[in-house]
């Protein structure tokens, strides 16, 4: 559906991105994370034409994204901040949007209504938090009916009670009908529940991109204990972090599980356990072998 | 909404009129009522008018239409409209927004576009329109339609350079201020130059610019503003035809709109939605930027200094201006103010700025070197006698207008005196001053300006063979005295005493005695035209008698008092002045005087002012 492929680019003589590529499937749920200043909203920018690449392609469904008005309308996008007109009310932006998306759908967007109880269509949006009009955003996206739904930071400012809310309706429309949804965020508990694949950015390129299945498989932790000394673990393949906590000893590897724990039974620990990692674990632990790990405080 | 036409987008065109639509309203609105309704009421006020259709009326209204006010208001509104059209491209989240909705950069590009140049033009035309209705007859309507038309391309043509300004600049501010720099630079470059011609060059009269059919008439089409303000208009010929002047090349402004929008639709498509907030959309426009204003501010320190050298002398070193110490002080003084700059805008890097300020002052120089190399050929030449078809001498006498004079041998000859005592004009600072111009109209169809700013100097002017000699020769003789004064029936005279603010009446005088005593002693040269400024501070004793003109009541009247000279003063159509200085040798006036109880004495012990009434 999305295909990035090598994107570069540079702003005032200082390259943003560098060879990025992302693959984003049909009604796939696509999170993409990545500390700060590593490019993702750069690169979502692209992707939904803003930005013209300085090298590299971006194709949606197989063509380049660039001035194509047809692609465009199958595109939805909320930034992290968000425009509307000047002394704009809902009921005219809608009339906007239903001007330009050919697929708007007036049912749905009344359909809608009761999940955004707050919001007045009459009232002027500029009178509204950050919060409702993230609100009226969704509710004007969802009501285009896109085929892929772009959002950079999309629950930044909303209450809890609305994240849920607003998460619920998008899985429902993955569901009904295939919607792919690109999503970037810092709020990696919740990408976690709704995504089925990630990529992690860093310094402009995607440095692993996964079904979340799959990374949270091929990355294991592992607690264990022994009797005596420590072996050594030089054998054991991929160890991106180890750390120490009394006499447990904890180790994040990446591979096979069986043959990882095959590896550590061969050491004889007193005990081991085997820990899923979350999202965020994976994120902090992939991005501190690219130098960006957690630092002691010393002042 | 659906646009059958894909190069538009309706809701876009719905969106920009939200805001357009009052702004049309207005614009109509003022246009009709400085024009079709102002006729209108002009026209009811009129009793004799609809004799003729109010020809008279119509006539009138469009010889005082047109002007600066009407080509400015375009020049605003042009401002206006390509802001709001194009606001969003100065809105960061906005930019972003727009490019990411399903809308072509062409689509955006016409109906922003189209939406502007159809609030400017729309009022015109329908303002056009009322005005044929209410003009009826066809020469009035087709001179009309020409003034409409000229503030329709007017408009195409400002609306176009500010819109491809805002494509061009990232930051709002600054596409107004270049479009009005741009309008004028070209003056303002022609003004430098004129500047340091009249400053180096003894005699030098300026550049003619924006006036004539000829070359320097058209060339100031460079500045469009000024131009079409100053350069076109609705005028009133010899044979009572209405023309409108200044059209014939205005169709070149038209080519120039569609050029600059092409290049901004260009630069539309092309332009990155990231340089907002830059100064420049395009990097490879930074270069042309940095030199356009580091070589602005360059030129103008150039000015202050040359314009300093050239009145002060206070780095002159061989006599002349030294155009190497004017360069390199220009440089010190461009170094500091561009550390300055660069230290608190933080727009410039150093390379950036001191290349083209080295390129700038080579260019200043080489003009400076050549206006000087030229100077002194151009100050001392004369064309012959033989090639001269015509020559009209003109001076600024504060108190007299001198009668036109055109003795091609006294013009010649008053010319070679004022060049040859340059040293003496370059040298005097005088209080009074007073210019003095020469036309010199060629038989091979050329034209030949010099205007001199003369000192008048009260000791200077005893000496023997001095230039205030030569003018008063020149300027002085009675048959320079306007005789249409004294053609007209002097019905009264009287003496008027003015003590302060007061003035009344105290005698009277017999007015042909009066007339014919001046007259008498302006032919035997005792009364002389007093040709220069204060000289009631200059002349010794108060023997000086003013007759003045003044109108009460469409009444002509003179007014006779020891103010500063005689003067004369006639405001009907042939208007002159003069003011004559009297003194011992004029018997005549004196004997008119002394019989009516009026001695030197008396003249000497205040103001009398004489008032005279007289039919005109």
């Amino acid at each position: 559906m999305i295909q990035v492929k090598n994107v570069v680019k540079s702003f005032d003589g200082k390259q943003i991105l560098r060879g990025t590529s992302l693959h984003v499937k049909k009604g796939n749920i696509y999170g993409l994370v990545g500390p700060n200043g590593a490019g993702k909203t750069t690169i979502i920018r692209h992707i939904t034409g803003i930005y013209k690449e300085n090298a590299g392609e971006i194709l949606i469904k197989g063509e380049p994204i660039w001035e194509n008005v047809r692609m465009k309308q199958s595109i939805a996008y909320i930034p992290d901040d968000i425009f509307f007109f000047t002394g704009a009310t809902l009921k005219e932006m809608r009339k906007f949007y239903k001007a330009l998306y050919p697929n708007f759908d007036d049912e749905l967007f009344e359909k809608l209504e009761p999940f955004f109880p707050k919001v007045d269509k009459r009232r002027k949006i500029k009178t509204y938090s950050k919060g409702m009009q993230k609100q009226m955003a969704f509710w004007l996206s969802i009501a285009c009916k896109p085929e892929i739904l772009i959002l950079d930071e999309p629950v930044d400012g909303l209450d809890p009670v609305m994240r849920k809310q607003v998460w619920s309706i998008l899985m429902k429309e993955v569901a009904d009908r295939q919607l792919t949804v690109l999503v970037s965020s810092h709020n990696l508990r919740e990408l976690e529940d709704v995504c089925d694949h990630v990529g992690i950015m860093s310094e402009g390129s995607v440095i692993l991109e996964r079904s979340l299945e799959e990374l949270q498989e091929n990355t294991l932790k592992i607690q264990m204990a022994f009797d005596g000394e420590e072996p050594d673990f030089a054998d054991v393949q991929d160890v991106i972090h180890k750390s120490r906590s009394g006499r447990v000893l904890t180790l994040i590897v990446k591979g096979n599980a069986a043959q990882i724990t095959a590896q550590i039974e061969a050491k004889k620990p007193l005990f081991y356990d085997l820990l899923p990692l979350t999202l965020e674990e994976i994120f902090i632990y992939e991005l501190g072998g690219k130098n960006y790990e957690v630092k002691d405080i010393l002042l | 909404m659906k646009s059958k036409i894909s190069c538009f987008k309706g809701i876009l065109i719905k969106r920009d009129w939200r805001f357009l639509f009052g702004i049309c309203g207005v614009y109509g609105f003022v246009l009709y009522s400085s024009g079709a309704h102002a006729l209108i009421r002009q026209m009811r006020m009129s009793k004799i008018g609809v004799k003729n259709d109010y020809l008279y009326e119509k006539t009138n209204f469009l010889c005082q239409m047109g002007g600066s006010f009407h080509v400015f208001l375009v020049a605003i509104l042009a401002i206006i409209c390509a802001l709001i059209c194009f606001h969003y491209l100065y809105d960061k989240r906005g930019v972003q927004m727009m490019h990411a909705l399903p809308v072509s950069r062409r689509q955006m590009f016409v109906s922003h576009y189209m939406d502007g140049l159809a609030t400017l033009l729309l009022p015109l035309l329908v303002n056009m329109g009322i005005m044929a209705s209410i003009l009826k007859k066809a020469s009035l309507v087709e001179v009309s339609c020409t003034f409409y038309g000229e503030l329709m391309i007017a408009a195409f043509l400002f609306y176009s350079m500010m819109v491809l300004l805002i494509m061009i600049c990232g930051v709002a501010f600054l596409p107004p201020v270049l479009f009005f720099i741009f309008n004028y630079l070209f003056l303002g470059i022609m003004w430098v130059a004129d500047r340091i011609c009249q400053g180096l060059i003894y005699g030098f009269y300026g550049f003619d610019i924006g006036r004539g059919d000829g070359f320097m008439g058209y060339i100031c089409m460079l500045s469009p503003l000024k131009y079409l303000y100053s350069g076109t208009g609705i005028t009133v010929r010899q044979n009572s035809t209405l023309v409108f002047v200044g059209a014939k090349f205005i169709g070149w402004y038209v080519v120039a709109a569609l050029v600059m929008t092409i290049l901004a639709y260009v630069m539309y498509r092309t332009r990155p939605v990231e340089s907002w907030g830059d100064f420049l959309t395009k990097p490879w426009l930074k270069i042309f930027f940095t030199v356009g204003i580091s070589g602005c501010v360059e030129l103008i320190i150039f000015c202050i200094i040359i314009n300093r050298e050239v009145t002060k002398h206070s780095i002159n070193t061989l006599g002349k201006v030294n155009s190497l110490i004017v360069l390199l002080t220009t440089l010190v003084v461009y170094y500091i103010v561009s550390m300055i700059v660069r230290k608190t805008l933080h727009v410039w890097k150093r390379k950036a700025v001191y290349i083209p300020a080295f390129g700038m002052a080579a260019v200043l120089c080489g003009m400076v070197l050549a206006v000087q190399n030229k100077a002194d050929e151009i100050a001392v030449y004369l064309p012959e006698k033989n090639e001269i078809k015509k020559v009209i001498v003109d001076a600024s006498f504060l108190y007299s207008t001198a009668a036109a004079k055109t003795d091609i041998d006294d013009a010649l000859a008053l010319n070679q005196k004022i060049i040859e005592e340059r040293q003496y004009v370059e040298d005097t600072v005088a209080d009074n001053i007073y210019s003095v111009s020469f036309l010199y109209e060629l038989k091979n169809g050329k034209k030949l300006n010099r205007r001199y700013c003369l000192p008048f100097d009260v000791n200077h002017a005893k000496k023997e063979g001095c230039l205030e000699k030569a003018m008063e020769k020149y300027f002085c003789g009675f048959d320079r005295v306007p005789k249409t004064l004294f053609e007209q029936t002097w019905q009264k005279v009287s003496l008027v005493k003015s003590i302060g603010d007061e003035t009344k009446s105290i005698g009277q005088l017999p007015e042909a005695k009066m007339k014919k005593a001046i007259l008498a002693d302006i032919e035997e040269g005792s009364l002389k035209s007093l040709y220069f400024a204060n000289v009631t501070d200059t002349i010794t004793g108060k023997n000086v008698i003013v007759i003045q003109t003044r109108y009460l009541n469409n009444v002509a009247h003179y007014e006779v008092g020891n103010l500063a000279g005689v003067s004369i003063e006639n405001r009907g159509e042939d208007a002159c002045e003069m003011k004559l200085r009297i003194d011992e040798n004029c018997k005549h006036t004196l004997q008119v005087l002394k019989e009516n109880g009026i001695t030197m004495e008396k003249l000497k012990e205040g103001q009398y002012v004489e008032a005279v009434d007289m039919e005109y």
